[in-house]
């Protein structure tokens, strides 16, 4: 008992608003709880996001695929330019450097040539004539710094040596040595020609506006009387040389010591510019040309590379398009197969649906076809003792008619006599009246029987009323109800379902009358009362109670049967769970009780001790479940 | 002369029940009533009665249970179970543990009863008294209750030898129980068998039967016909009956007009049809040897039709087997060739005698 006062208060907490009961009871039984599970469209959702991760994931990894593999391209081609480039630079300088060493040593020779052939009889005495000349003076005059913040010499100091210059050149034998030098150079790629003597003076040049000038701190010079040659490239727009001015040439200007005939000695230093405008054109047009290769194969390089790139990016995009219509198609057939699925799966509830209420419908079926047979038996033994005593009475009936009619005509006689004194003559019918047998006792058991009768019909007229109650056909299916009333008539039906070896003992205690649907409560408790006589073997009892407790009607109906496993308790009310042999029992017996008693803001409750038998315990509700149920 | 009146035992829970019957039956029979078991009990010991009549339903103890100590305290009364429930339970059980004479149903017919119980006394009076064969019969009964077991199995009383002549006839078409049924019993039973209504007859008409173990049906046909009709003409053969039907109709009809010796439901341990087989065939001794016993199964006629409609089914049925050309069609057809009109002859003789159509 303590797991029902346990429960009690739940059940009371209950939010009792049982709407319709039938409704409710259909609800709780439908496969389709309030909760559905919506398989497509959850499939659907899920699916879809799955499947978009999926190609999102896919496409960034090819995206990642096509920069990868774009830096790499742009590498390969960076580095293959940068080999171009300084292959083209190296094949230049290397070119340069060449021409540059070819005309030095041309140079050099020319200087031999020349200074054997000019230095000891035209150059050594015309530099020895110019020695005198003082350029002390000159060179004492300080520099200036012009706007860059370079040294230079000031336009006085440059006048200072020109004006040396001017008397170099008025020493004699200048003139011939400057025919012989021109004469000398002339159709040839040396465009000019400077001598400096030791102090660094331009004693010479064939240009003659330079002659006098100081050239002590030029580093070709000072190299050149170091006894090493210095060559130098140059560009000149404009060139003064020995055939006038020339414009736009590349030249080699080298600083070439000179040294005495037949010694190392270092007497002087020529300066000899040629053209070598050709050939660095051929330079540089070789230059240009393979440059200009290069520049194909970087071109091609990058074009290839493009074409890899567009591959590769191509080779991306049909990937992902393919992983998409992948994708897709797996979607499609997935989504079929799933919603074939779920057609089945509904359609299969539906069947399962349909048989339970087949299953619910036969239940009840089976529990009222059991009362009915058993009334109609009921009814067997008044029908059979009233029939009995009827045709009997009737036979006795016939023994009576001839008494009453001489009772009638004697009492006729006595009417019409005045007298006291009546004669019979006797003769005539003494044959009829000896065959009179009929006692005063026997009019008395004719009375008895008919009297019988009459207790018969009250029986089979209480069976009636008694089904009427049961069924309740004839009432607002909602109505104030008492349960008490409800319990005779399901008791005293039930008496004729089970068997005399079970004694059914009422206890009602004062309840109060309760809305509900009588006809499911009757229902219910006739369901119980079948069960606990299905439970008891042999002799036992049943006892039917009802109790007002803590605002519920508590019904209980105990019995003293095998009692229930504690194993299978929980079990019992669960649908299809029947510990009766497969064909006699559908399980839903207690499942419909309890989904009646809770569609009416109750509850049903078992207690129960292996060997000692059951009680089965239902609750209603006196107030608020009437209220609900007077709304429904 | 009050001394040869039938004395009769009413026993009914319900009052007016046995006021009526008292009424009904007085002026005949020498009635006494009583509304409980325990009141009819000390009745049984102060008076020798004929006949005692019982309802099913009573509080403390059903009909069946009473009758039952009726055939021990009082063999030689005849017992009438009367009930307003067709309880196949209460009937099965009728039949096994009180065998019962006859089972009325109510309303009962107050023209027919009187007669059934005059001639339930006239029996008592004449024909000697069974005594229940104490040590088999309530062996088998209460194996039926005891559960399956591996001692159920090994438990095989030794039966009864059989005597020259005698033999037991199985009248089942299935192949499972026929073979059970053999090694049940062992070689040194004979036992015939009939897989339909031609065989079934032509094997009564062909040699002496102790013993019919029947279902109730072979293929789609109704056997107890058969059983009914035979009964009649042969009141010694005992038959035994099983069945996996629940029809109380059918169990009504298996006592009223078949005096059924034990009616078994399907399904049935082996060792119980040993036992049953044992007391069967004791039962048909006491009925070979003392004809008068005869008279106390002896059964309410079954209509006419039924002998129709039974011959129509025997005939059909030796038909589609002679048609068939099953191999054992040669019980019938010596030459196995003129299976027709020569065949339907013979059973139709054979049916004649056995049941005097």
């Amino acid at each position: 008992m303590s797991a029902v006062a346990m429960r009690l208060p739940g059940l009371a907490k209950r939010d009792a608003a049982p709407v319709d009961p039938d409704a409710a009871v259909a609800k709780a039984h439908g496969p389709s709880g309030p909760a559905k599970f919506r398989l497509i469209r959850y499939f659907a959702i899920a699916s879809l996001v799955a499947f978009a991760v999926v190609a999102g994931v896919f496409a960034v990894f090819e995206l990642k695929q096509g920069d990868f593999f774009r830096e790499v391209q742009d590498r390969e081609g960076a580095f293959f330019s940068l080999t171009q480039d300084q292959f083209v630079k190296k094949q230049e300088e290397a070119a340069l450097r060449d021409l540059l060493s070819i005309h030095e040593a041309g140079n050099v020779n020319l200087t031999r040539l020349f200074a054997n052939a000019l230095w000891e009889r035209d150059f050594a005495p015309f530099v020895a004539k110019a020695a005198p000349i003082s350029v002390d003076h000159c060179r004492a005059m300080e520099d200036v710094k012009d706007a860059k913040g370079k040294s230079a010499a000031p336009p006085e100091k440059k006048a200072c040596f020109a004006e040396v210059g001017k008397r170099i050149m008025a020493l004699p034998g200048f003139r011939e040595i400057d025919a012989k030098v021109i004469d000398s150079m002339k159709k040839t790629s040396v465009f000019k020609v400077k001598v400096f003597d030791l102090r660094g003076i331009t004693i010479y040049s064939s240009e003659h506006a330079q002659i006098g000038e100081d050239k002590l701190f030029n580093a070709g010079w000072k190299k050149a009387l170091a006894g090493t040659p210095a060559s130098e490239l140059t560009h000149r727009d404009k060139f003064s040389a020995f055939e006038g001015v020339v414009e736009n040439r590349d030249l080699i200007s080298s600083y070439l010591p000179v040294l005495a005939p037949g010694s190392n000695r270092i007497v002087g230093v020529f300066e000899v510019y040629s053209d070598v405008t050709p050939f660095l054109a051929q330079i540089r047009d070789t230059s240009r040309q393979i440059k200009v290769g290069a520049d194909a194969n970087r071109q091609k390089v990058r074009l290839v590379s493009e074409e890899n790139q567009r591959k590769v990016d191509e080779a991306a995009s049909v990937q992902v398009a393919a992983l998409l219509a992948v994708l897709a198609a797996l979607f499609g057939v997935l989504f079929v197969i799933v919603r074939r699925a779920d057609r089945i799966i509904e359609s299969q509830a539906e069947d399962r649906e349909h048989a339970h209420q087949q299953l619910a419908q036969s239940e009840k079926m089976a529990a009222l076809g059991q009362m009915v047979a058993g009334v109609a038996h009921q009814l067997n033994t008044p029908l059979g003792f009233s029939k009995n005593n009827v045709a009997l009475a009737i036979d006795q009936l016939g023994q009576f008619e001839t008494p009453v009619k001489v009772a009638c005509k004697m009492s006729e006689l006595v009417r019409s006599t005045a007298g006291d004194r009546i004669v019979l003559d006797v003769g005539r019918a003494r044959a009829q009246l000896e065959g009179i047998n009929a006692s005063a006792d026997d009019v008395v058991a004719v009375r008895e029987m008919l009297g019988d009768v009459l207790t018969g019909i009250d029986q089979m007229s209480e069976l009636v009323v008694h089904m009427r109650d049961f069924t309740r056909l004839d009432r607002a299916r909602v109505s104030e109800f008492d349960v008490n009333e409800g319990l005779k008539s399901v008791v005293y039906l039930a008496r004729s379902v089970i068997p005399n070896s079970v004694e059914v003992t009422e206890a009602y205690g004062p309840i109060p009358q309760i809305v509900c649907t009588p006809s499911q409560l009757n229902q219910i408790f006739l369901n119980l009362i079948i069960n606990a006589s299905q439970a008891i073997e042999g002799d036992g009892r049943i006892t039917v109670s009802t109790r007002e407790e803590r605002g519920f009607v508590r019904i209980d109906v105990a019995d003293t049967g095998s009692g229930i496993d504690p194993a299978i308790a929980e079990r019992i009310f669960e649908p299809y769970f029947t510990t009766k042999p497969e064909g006699v029992g559908t399980g839903l017996g207690l499942n419909i009780a309890r989904d009646i008693a809770r569609a009416h803001g109750g509850d049903i409750t078992v207690d129960s001790a292996p060997g000692h038998g059951a009680t089965f315990s239902v609750f209603l509700p006196i107030g608020s479940a009437a209220e609900a149920g007077r709304a429904a | 002369m009050e001394a040869t009146k039938g004395r009769v035992l009413c026993v009914d829970d319900e009052p007016h029940v046995v006021r009526a019957l008292q009424w009904l039956l007085r002026k005949d029979f020498e009635v006494h009533a009583a509304t409980n078991a325990a009141d009819a009990l000390r009745l049984l010991t102060q008076f020798d009665f004929d006949v005692v009549m019982s309802d099913q339903r009573m509080p403390g103890i059903t009909g069946v249970e009473f009758l039952r100590d009726v055939r021990r305290a009082a063999p030689r009364a005849m017992r009438i179970l009367l009930t307003g429930y067709s309880d196949l339970d209460a009937m099965v059980r009728s039949v096994n543990e009180s065998e019962v004479y006859r089972f009325v149903t109510k309303p009962w017919n107050i023209r027919e009863l009187p007669l059934l119980v005059a001639e339930a006394v006239e029996i008592a009076r004449q024909a000697p008294a069974v005594v229940p064969d104490a040590d088999v019969a309530q062996e088998a009964v209460d194996s039926l209750a005891a559960p399956v077991g591996p001692g159920a199995v090994s438990h095989r009383p030794t039966l009864v030898a059989m005597r020259a002549g005698e033999s037991i006839l199985l009248i089942d078409d299935d192949e499972g129980v026929r073979r059970s049924m053999h090694d049940v019993l062992g070689a040194d039973v004979r036992v015939r068998h009939a897989g339909n209504l031609a065989e079934a007859v032509h094997a009564l008409d062909d040699g002496a039967v102790s013993v019919v173990i029947s279902d109730v049906r072979v293929g789609a046909v109704d056997v107890t016909r058969l059983i009914r009709l035979m009964k009649q003409k042969h009141p010694e053969v005992v038959t035994v009956v099983f069945s996996g039907v629940k029809d109380a109709q059918v169990v009504m009809d298996l006592i009223n007009q078949g005096q059924v010796y034990r009616f078994i439901p399907k399904p049935f341990k082996p060792g119980f049809i040993r036992l049953i087989v044992d007391s069967a065939l004791r039962r048909h001794r006491q009925l070979a040897d003392t004809p008068e016993v005869r008279r106390r199964f002896q059964v309410q006629a079954a209509g006419e039709e039924a002998k129709v409609s039974l011959l129509r089914d025997v005939e059909r049925a030796a038909l589609a087997f002679a048609g068939g050309g099953a191999p054992g069609a040669g019980a019938f057809a010596d030459g196995g060739t003129d299976a027709g009109p020569g065949l339907l002859g013979r059973l139709s003789g054979g049916f004649r005698r056995l049941f005097g159509a």
